[in-house]
């Protein structure tokens, strides 16, 4: 094969954790003090504290380069660790420009969690009132709107809309600021499961204490759990008459929304070059949210994943066995992605799925 | 193999060239208009000109990947196409603070030619690595010594006016006719080899070819410093090395050569030992390898990589196998004129590394 492939994720594409396994000298500090992590200033793939030699062992035993070198080609990976589902869409437009699609053979999508950096409260700055946004449009927007940074510079004609009825932002507008939801991280995730926890205390169904640790939270003035509580109701009621319901419903219009805006624009610029798109689902149980949405176009390119023959729906269902976490002698760790023999069975059921395809 | 390989070089390392024989749709234009170049903005390995397909295609196939892969490990590359043999130095300095030598299990150095960058009024270590300039440098380092490669008496010739000193150089870098020759002494060798062969009586028309051959356009008749100063220049400022500017030339080469030797030994091997990495030297492309044998230096002898193809046992790829197996040699690829290994010449490339560590 001549053409390419080029990859695109979060941590687990670009091999976080894999220089553990190296046994270069130089991750040594890491054993002695039996701590690892890529959090904070180490989170990016080109922190000078992050070596070279890392980086390079982990290009080596990545999925990425597994794949690439069993059909003899190059894989085309983002120099970046993370990232939620639009801003590994806006690296993925890079690549596109960089590595033309004409010489690529397909685009290998793996697919994050759908609530990483879904905000309540975005860009104060930018609008008259606060409103709610979609989290798409944090990178992308219509071209006539405002630049948003992205690192691509793409724009789109078709901003997403916000899912939400925004009558909880104008009834607290004086209210909101940057810090308002700090409590639940500014996230609509963790103010949904608030919710649900809240109204089960409320209802007398749990203990104030347990309460506040299934919210993962000290202490809490209830005058504003009250407002957060008002607030979920009236911006998500439509999704749900349970809070239960609503996280359910929510999350695959999100996974629906992602996966349209690839149909709605990347996938018409891999059709005119013959290049193919294929997903490798999320590593945890929100695949199932994914696959929920009833998307042919997913369905069809989703790669399952292959284990002693038998095919599961995720890497989720043998992440027990093959996370650095459940390695032996790795335990203390706690990072919970791939070990070298989990790249390997990723990459081995991404080959299937190419071979079968062919 | 855990450990990986720093790989250093010009263009040769980089794998200039290799994406011309991909197939790959992009490069398709190569071929249709019948012309490839990497030089001025596209000498970059990152130009927005130049596809990151054809860099990964390269890096997929250039020697040191295949080398890495044979002992599954990894390669350093430094990301840039081509280079002097003090900016190699530069970027592998870099090389070894990114990807620390004890990771590393072996340096190979491949030789550039020794010519390139050699300045006129100075050495070529000092241009990259004096204290004063070393800023512009990628990896700020700087070296112990600061002198010239000449002993100052023709700088008159040239009308500096003073002994050049760490001081002063950068002020003197900057003189106008040290620019009619790209300040290269390589340059200024064109002129004081036509100006000699005059002198013996040559025709006007062998002067003039010789003349043309300057690769910076000069005018004699224009310039500050005409030809016969330049070759007074040449003779007093180099008087140690020769009697006549042929001679000055070959033993200035070999005086090139010991340097470089010296600061690998001086700046990369104490560092290297440290950590038991290996320094193996891939000699240079052109004709330049015989100075290196020539210099019977120990640790050249001992540590240099020889060429194996085909049952015949090689110096360099000079010769022989930059005939067979560069890239204008390749059928259907003759007009590229383009000077580097193809894909089967990396291959050699890598196999003879691999012989050579294997030992």
């Amino acid at each position: 094969m001549n053409k390419g492939f080029i990859f695109s994720g979060d941590s687990f594409t670009w091999g976080e954790g894999l220089e553990l396994f190296s046994k270069l000298p130089s991750t040594q500090k890491y054993f002695i003090d039996r701590k690892y992590s890529m959090e904070g200033p180490y989170n990016m793939a080109w922190n000078p504290k992050f070596k070279n030699s890392h980086r390079l062992f982990q290009q080596k035993n990545r999925f990425s380069r597994i794949v690439s070198t069993h059909f003899n080609t190059w894989d085309d990976v983002y120099d970046r660790n993370g990232g939620c589902l639009y801003a590994n869409l806006d690296e993925l437009f890079v690549q596109m420009e960089r590595t033309p699609l004409e010489d690529v053979y397909s685009i290998i999508i793996q697919v994050t969690h759908p609530w990483r950096e879904v905000r309540i409260y975005d860009n104060p700055d930018e609008l008259d009132f606060a409103m709610g946004m979609h989290p798409s449009t944090r990178f992308f927007r219509h071209k006539k709107s405002r630049d948003t940074g992205n690192i691509s510079r793409v724009n789109v004609l078709n901003e997403l809309k916000y899912f939400g009825s925004n009558l909880g932002y104008k009834k607290y507008k004086n209210l909101l600021n940057t810090n308002f939801f700090h409590q639940i991280e500014n996230s609509f995730e963790k103010l949904i499961r608030f919710c649900y926890s809240y109204s089960e205390y409320k209802n007398n169904k749990i203990s104030y204490q347990t309460f506040l640790e299934s919210s993962d939270m000290d202490d809490i003035n209830l005058s504003t759990a009250d407002v957060y509580l008002d607030f979920c109701m009236l911006e998500l009621s439509m999704w749900g008459n349970s809070f239960d319901e609503i996280y359910k419903n929510l999350e695959i219009k999100l996974c629906s929304d992602y996966i349209n805006f690839i149909i709605d624009n990347i996938k018409p610029l891999c059709d005119s070059t013959g290049t193919k798109i294929y997903f490798l689902p999320v590593w945890n149980e929100t695949w199932k949210s994914y696959y929920n949405t009833e998307i042919e176009f997913y369905k069809n390119n989703c790669i399952d994943i292959i284990y002693n023959n038998e095919s599961y729906p995720s890497f989720e269902s043998i992440f027990n066995k093959f996370s650095i976490e459940n390695t032996k002698g790795y335990e203390w760790t706690r990072n919970q992605h791939p070990n070298l023999e989990g790249h390997k069975i990723i990459a081995n059921s991404i080959i299937k799925f190419i071979e079968n395809k062919k | 193999m855990n450990k990986g390989f720093i790989f250093a070089g010009d263009s040769f390392t980089w794998g200039e060239g290799l994406e011309l024989l991909s197939k790959l749709p992009s490069t398709s234009h190569y071929k249709e208009q019948m012309s490839f170049s990497m030089e001025k903005e596209s000498n970059h390995a990152w130009s927005p000109e130049y596809k990151n397909s054809h860099r990964l295609f390269q890096n997929k196939h250039r020697f040191a990947r295949i080398v890495a892969d044979h002992y599954e490990s990894w390669e350093d590359v430094y990301d840039r196409n081509g280079g002097c043999p003090y900016s190699v130095m530069d970027e592998l300095f870099v090389q070894i603070k990114r990807s620390p030598l004890s990771d590393i299990s072996n340096i190979i150095i491949q030789i550039t030619d020794i010519w390139r960058s050699v300045p006129i009024i100075t050495t070529p270590e000092n241009l990259y690595f004096n204290k004063i300039s070393n800023k512009s440098t990628l990896s700020n380092k700087s070296i112990k010594w600061f002198d010239s490669l000449g002993n100052g008496s023709g700088l008159k010739y040239l009308g500096i006016t003073e002994p050049i000193t760490e001081d002063n150089f950068q002020k003197w870098c900057d003189f106008d006719f040290l620019w009619e020759f790209d300040t290269l002494l390589e340059n200024v060798f064109h002129i004081g080899l036509a100006e000699e062969a005059r002198i013996k009586g040559v025709s006007k028309e062998v002067y003039d070819e010789m003349m043309a051959k300057c690769p910076t356009p000069y005018n004699p008749i224009k310039t500050i410093v005409p030809p016969f100063y330049i070759h007074k220049f040449l003779l007093e400022e180099f008087s140690e090395y020769g009697d006549t500017i042929i001679d000055i030339h070959q033993n200035l080469e070999i005086e090139l050569c010991r340097r470089y030797l010296n600061f690998i030994k001086e700046y990369i091997k104490p560092e290297a030992d440290k950590y038991g990495v290996r320094i193996s030297i891939i000699p240079p492309f052109n004709d330049t390898w015989r100075t290196f044998l020539k210099l019977e230096d120990e640790f050249y002898m001992n540590n240099r990589i020889k060429f194996y193809d085909k049952g015949e046992v090689y110096e360099s790829w000079e010769g022989h196998l930059a005939c067979t197996y560069n890239i204008e040699s390749t059928k259907g690829y003759e007009w590229s004129r383009n000077m580097h290994p193809n894909l089967e010449g990396h291959k050699i490339f890598a196999n003879s590394i691999i012989k050579h560590l294997d030992k």
